[in-house]
């Protein structure tokens, strides 16, 4: 089977899933006034989570919490444990304490059986920290990782992976704008778990791609990439799968506020192991059949053989 | 094979001893005295409940924060909240760009002598400045010179607040002003003030010379227990603003800890039958590196003191997803030497040693990730990249060495053959 002479075909794939993402996310932008949908944890508010006992609906809470001028208010009925036991969830503007315990108050003195199960304040200072934050993070991994993977294999290996991680991450952004997950503090552990993992799942490729370098040195580039492939396709899909497996337990048994975390990570997992198999070994190619193409002889010298320090020595 | 024996040493007695670190209770004591090996797991706010409160000093046209002011924050907010009898807090500050920034956390135990979670984040962001006013404004005398306070009642048997003055000290002396101030103003009314709120505003009927006093109010009784308990803390020192707060009750928290261990075990399940489905016999290789793998794991977090948060464990049960990665990629290998045709022995050796650098390097990508991830999160996205790395090393622990020599007590012989339908040569 020969992958690579498709190589068209898998990057034209991926180019349709980022156009998609992109339009998505330009879209949600366009229909709900926000691209992704932002938690607290981002955009500063508070919520409040309670069960209460009775047969209340949602905008009987709702009209009791208008009554106190709070601001924008959203009222959102959960399934509690039992048909008596009502679980409701407020979000609110960011609350002082002070307003904090005149809501409580009038909460519970309207109706029967109030437990707070949660409240949650985040100011607006900490959302703006956090997006600095995970920006910055995300930058320094991406960074790390290049260095790391241009020291252990070489610069062109780096640049494919990075560009295929960026793939990576706007696709999963992409599922977000479109499935309209909350997007809280835990999806900077999405990302950097993704990246981590999705480069993890490269390495073998990229490993491959060294080691058949090394064993068949005559071979032309495009063959090595496509054994390459052949060769780690079935481990490669069978430890996404097994991974995914997890993830896919805690999406479904898991409680309710990780299901973002594990959706992302699930996304992430499916859109990294395409990337590894049929991105990154592509991109390897394109690189190598332009730089061909053009022919500079020192470097195409350098990506055509296993050893480059023996080139380099020569030089010197 | 001799030097199979002592490895098979060391890993029954890593597995032995996990199983003592994370058996309930603990069973060593028992019979060794002075040796307690009883490791509790520490839960996170976010599963066990509690309240997690994020102040900020924050600058005012007359004072510009510095990092003393924090400290002196600091100091107050503990003594306020030992003065709330909450004794087991965790209050401490962030450091670099977040520096003007405490953190307290109270677990729920612990919060359960305050009835009401959102009064409690809304004493301890209180300022407390307590000020003695003249009747035109001019500020008399403030809380920093009270020596101690505590709820009592007035006369009429009604709550209130006593408060005493302190005596002669080397930066200036609370009594002898106080008594100057009654003096001043008798027969005239004083304002006592909370945060430029006028508490009460009693007349000077006599001169007070040693310092005590009682502001009457129209306190309910824990008003007046928590007004005291907020004055012999003593006043923030500059303006603090309330950043964050995270309260969770007992319930939900367990909730969500018998779903994610609910999860985890069906992942277990999961992973265990996609192994025997696809590596047959090898699986049970596979098996046990991976209860190995769970075992070292918990054991280790145990003993470190790890705290458990939800992301935390859902990065367990990852790990569990990822750690038998290392297995694949060494039974694909060996499957790879068996069809080019190489003996059973020489298939698995070369297996493990090919496959080595592959694993190495992909856990490296995966720990860059984690550890980014550690320096940047807060709370429980640190527990995440905690026991996700923990449980990237010693899944390469488990695959490098482990099952390795499982595979070579028994695979060789047994599993290997039969999964790839070879005949032994």
């Amino acid at each position: 089977m020969n992958l690579v002479s498709r190589k068209k075909l898998w990057l034209f794939i991926s180019g349709i899933v980022i156009t998609l993402s992109v339009l998505i996310f330009f879209a949600g932008w366009r229909i709900t006034g926000t691209p992704l949908n932002f938690g607290i944890d981002f955009t500063g508010g508070s919520i409040i989570e309670i069960s209460l006992t009775g047969d209340i609906s949602e905008s009987q809470v709702r009209e009791k919490v208008q009554g106190l001028d709070l601001g924008s208010v959203i009222v959102q009925s959960i399934p509690g444990e039992t048909a008596q036991e009502r679980h409701f969830l407020i979000r609110t503007p960011v609350l002082s304490p002070d307003k904090l315990v005149e809501l409580e108050q009038e909460i519970k003195d309207s109706f029967v059986g109030v437990t707070v199960l949660r409240s949650e304040m985040v100011g607006p200072t900490i959302g703006a920290l956090l997006r600095r934050q995970a920006v910055t993070a995300l930058i320094l991994a991406l960074v790390l990782i290049m260095f790391y993977i241009a020291w252990r294999f070489d610069i062109p290996y780096a640049i494919v992976t990075i560009l295929a991680l960026i793939h990576d991450v706007a696709v999963t952004i992409g599922a977000f704008a479109l499935f309209r997950f909350e997007i809280n503090s835990s999806f900077v552990a999405v990302i950097l778990t993704l990246v981590g993992y999705s480069v993890m799942d490269s390495v073998v490729v990229l490993d491959r791609v060294r080691e058949n370098r090394k064993l068949h040195s005559g071979a032309a580039f495009s063959k090595i990439v496509n054994m390459s492939i052949l060769q780690s396709f079935r481990r490669s899909i069978n430890t996404s799968v097994t991974t995914l497996l997890a993830v896919l337990a805690i999406f479904i048994f898991g409680p309710v506020v990780l299901r973002p975390f594990s959706f992302g990570l699930g996304v992430g997992l499916i859109t990294g192991s395409y990337s590894s198999l049929f991105i990154i070994s592509m991109l390897l190619v394109v690189w190598q059949e332009w730089r061909e193409k053009r022919p500079r002889k020192a470097y195409a010298r350098k990506v055509n053989e296993p050893s480059k320090t023996k080139s380099t020595k020569r030089k010197t | 094979m001799r030097n199979l024996n002592w490895k098979w040493l060391v890993v029954l007695s890593m597995i032995l001893l996990s199983i003592i670190v994370i058996w309930p209770g603990d069973p060593v004591s028992k019979y060794v005295p002075f040796l307690s090996l009883e490791f509790k797991p520490q839960l996170g706010l976010d599963i066990a409940g509690g309240i997690h409160i994020v102040l900020e000093a924050v600058d005012t046209p007359e004072v510009k924060v510095e990092e003393a002011d924090v400290k002196a924050v600091e100091q107050v907010l503990r003594s306020r909240v030992d003065a709330l009898g909450l004794t087991e807090p965790n209050i401490y500050r962030l450091g670099g760009e977040s520096w003007r920034k405490i953190i307290v956390e109270l677990p729920y135990e612990e919060v359960g002598g305050i009835k009401d979670p959102a009064e409690a984040i809304q004493l301890i962001g209180k300022t407390a400045l307590l000020e003695f006013k003249a009747e035109d404004g001019t500020v008399l005398i403030t809380g920093k010179y009270l020596r101690t306070a505590r709820s009592t009642t007035d006369e009429m048997g009604s709550p209130a607040v006593g408060f005493e003055f302190d005596e002669a000290r080397a930066r200036a002396d609370g009594q002898k002003t106080f008594e100057e101030i009654t003096s001043e103003h008798l027969n005239k009314t004083i304002s006592i003030v909370l945060d430029g709120e006028v508490i009460s505003s009693p007349r000077v009927e006599s001169v007070i010379t040693g310092g005590e006093g009682i502001i009457k109010g129209d306190f309910t009784f824990d008003e007046a227990a928590r007004l005291s308990a907020l004055l012999r803390g003593g006043a923030l020192p500059v303006k603090v603003e309330i950043a964050e707060t995270r309260f969770l009750g007992p319930t939900l928290g367990y909730d969500y800890l018998r779903e994610v261990e609910l999860a985890g075990v069906v992942a277990f399940i999961l992973v265990a039958s996609f192994m025997v489905f696809k590596y047959k016999h090898m699986s049970i290789v596979s098996m046990f590196s991976l209860s190995t793998f769970l075992l070292f794991l918990l054991a280790i977090l145990l003993s470190l003191r790890a705290t458990l948060t939800l992301p935390g464990i859902a990065g367990i049960v990852l790990s569990l997803g990822m750690a038998v990665d290392g297995s694949i990629i060494v039974f694909e290998r060996i499957r790879e030497e068996v069809m080019q045709g190489r003996n059973v022995r020489t298939a698995v050796n070369n297996g493990y040693k090919k496959a080595f650098s592959t694993i190495f390097d992909s856990n490296v990508t995966t720990l860059i990730g984690t550890l980014v991830l550690y320096q940047f999160g807060t709370g429980p996205i640190r527990g995440f990249a905690v026991t996700l790395s923990i449980g990237v090393l010693v899944g390469l622990f488990v695959t490098l060495f482990v099952s390795r020599l499982l595979t070579e007590a028994i695979g060789i012989k047994y599993l290997v053959p039969r999964t790839f339908k070879v005949r032994r040569q």
